[in-house]
């Protein structure tokens, strides 16, 4: 899997979020997307889905999916984690998950026993709604939900906002262990300590462009990209 | 009991149940896609003159099962080629378009059937009588009505919990994006949802035509109340929408069934003439068409979720 993305805009009625974007991410490669609070990382996810307004090339494997509906973007191997989880309230734990498996059947890779035995807090709560559950544990769900369509690249926004450090751990090793099993993912992280610890790459967006993209190595050696563009 | 009490139950009942036939479908369209389908009425209608059409042709009991899928077909094309066409402007957009759509077909009914109302006759066995109560007779047909729509209350709420649709549709309730962004086509979904519940209105209007007359206002004088029991019950609950429906019902039924003046009821005698007088003896059946829209508003303002819904309005 290869996502190229080259001059890509987006708006939000008429605010211009996105001016001209270009980026990779190569195959189960973990690619940290930072940026101040308002930059366009979550609107860069959002655009890549079709979600929202947007023109430019987005080419996954060479196959442009930059004019597709978000039901096919996910057809064609991306999968979105949304930042306010949106898991499903009032259906069980267990019925989040099966819906998360478009295909209606297991197929390789990430099945509903795998994640049930990995998070046996998951499984412990499977008859319960999803809305009970709390922000840590609603987190994971929302993980292994869009995990179980055995995406080829994922796009997770925001995963340990707000979460005790135990689950924020568990929610590490997840992001890890997806990308040793060979989905990549983007990844935007609002804590940089993760983000670095997990990442192979770094983006760093201002204004809704790309000012810097390079390997962590490179990022941890440059302090004043980190000044300038992520200290408040 | 009195069998004047236990009859008009009865009929509250059977009123009821119709009420829910007409809105379950509208619960569901209105939670899941924000539409407030003002046409939604009019299926109604066109299911009770579709019905009575068929009647002459197939018969009553084939027309029943047809005309509700005539009417399902028909909503599928009115959402697929005009409502989603003008979803990208908002609901205001979407909701005059249904509004104009319920004039369209109110005329369209009276150029083809006429503006007076349509004979529908029904087959003799439902023209008996189901059971004597005091020298009442009870007619077997509502008895029909109330065993129909207590049916499709069971298939849709079996659908809705056990099927993988039904989980979508839960799902798309409260979080149409986020079930596009797990791979499935959303706009279909609404399609598919927007025609089984026109569809089910359709059924409203061929089993209740007979009994509630077949003309062209019956779209108009129905209408509003179905948007009570959307509101009252709650939205994306059908349950609420039952509960609503049997209220409303039972209310409007009781309250012509035992019509009384107001002072009556209090337990004042005659407050003669003059004054506050008229006031006074306004009766009961006068203030029943009322009783809805203030349950409506009462609602809106005490509990915006209804009896049932998941979120507020």
């Amino acid at each position: 899997m290869t996502l190229v993305v080259s001059g890509l805009h987006a708006w939000y009625g008429h605010s211009h979020v996105l001016q001209g974007v270009d980026f990779e991410v190569g195959p189960g490669e973990i690619v940290a997307l930072l940026g101040r609070n308002g930059v366009g990382r979550s609107t860069t996810l959002k655009a890549l889905m079709g979600d929202v307004e947007r023109r430019g090339r987005v080419l996954l494997d060479g196959a442009r999916i930059d004019r597709l509906d978000p039901h096919q973007v996910v057809r064609r191997g991306l999968a979105y984690v949304p930042e306010d989880r949106q898991v499903f309230p009032t259906l069980t734990v267990e019925q989040n998950l099966d819906l998360g498996n478009w295909r209606g059947r297991a197929e390789g890779g990430w099945t509903k026993p795998d994640v049930l035995s990995r998070f046996p807090r998951l499984a412990e709560r499977a008859k319960v709604p999803a809305g009970a559950l709390s922000g840590g544990e609603q987190q994971l769900l929302s993980m292994c939900r869009s995990l179980l369509s055995n995406p080829r690249l994922m796009l997770i926004d925001e995963p340990t906002e707000g979460l005790a450090p135990a689950m924020v751990t568990q929610v590490k090793e997840l992001i890890v262990e997806i990308a040793a099993r060979g989905c990549a993912v983007l990844l935007v992280e609002q804590k940089l300590t993760i983000a670095l610890k997990i990442a192979s790459r770094v983006l760093v967006m201002v204004h809704g462009q790309m000012v810097f993209q390079d390997s962590t190595a490179a990022f941890i050696a440059a302090p004043e990209i980190r000044r300038r563009y992520l200290e408040v | 009991m009195s069998s004047l009490l236990i009859l008009s139950l009865l009929n509250g009942l059977a009123y009821g149940l119709l009420l829910f036939l007409l809105s379950s479908g509208l619960t569901l369209i209105f939670s899941m896609m924000g539409v407030l389908n003002f046409a939604h009425a009019s299926f109604y209608m066109l299911g009770a003159y579709l019905g009575f059409q068929l009647s002459a042709v197939t018969g009553f009991w084939v027309a029943i099962i047809i005309s509700p899928i005539l009417v399902g077909l028909i909503g599928a094309a009115v959402e697929r080629f005009g409502l989603r066409k003008v979803h990208a402007q908002g609901h205001v957009a979407e909701l005059l378009l249904t509004f104009g759509l319920a004039f369209l077909i109110e005329e369209v009914v009276q150029l083809v059937w006429g503006r007076s109302a349509v004979n529908f006759v029904l087959p003799q066995i439902l023209r008996d009588p189901m059971f004597v109560l005091d020298g009442v007779a009870y007619p077997t047909y509502r008895i029909f009505m109330m065993a129909v729509a207590l049916g499709m209350l069971a298939v849709v709420i079996v659908f809705l919990r056990t099927t993988r649709v039904g989980l979508l549709v839960q799902a798309a309730l409260g979080l149409p994006r986020m079930v596009g962004m797990l791979g499935y086509n959303v706009p279909r979904l609404f399609t598919q949802v927007f025609a089984v519940g026109s569809a089910l209105a359709g059924l409203a209007g061929a089993i209740g035509g007979a009994v509630l007359v077949t003309e062209p206002a019956m779209a108009r004088e129905l209408g509003p109340i179905v948007f009570v029991v959307v509101v009252v019950g709650g939205l994306g609950s059908v349950f609420g929408a039952f509960v609503a429906s049997l209220i409303i019902g039972m209310v409007q039924t009781l309250a012509i069934g035992f019509d009384r003046p107001i002072y009556a009821m209090l337990g004042f005698g005659s407050p003669g003439e003059g004054g506050l007088a008229e006031l006074w003896s306004v009766s009961l059946a006068q203030i029943a068409p009322l009783l809805p829209y203030l349950l409506l508003v009462l609602t809106l303002i005490f509990r915006p979720r209804g009896i049932a819904g998941t979120r507020d309005l």
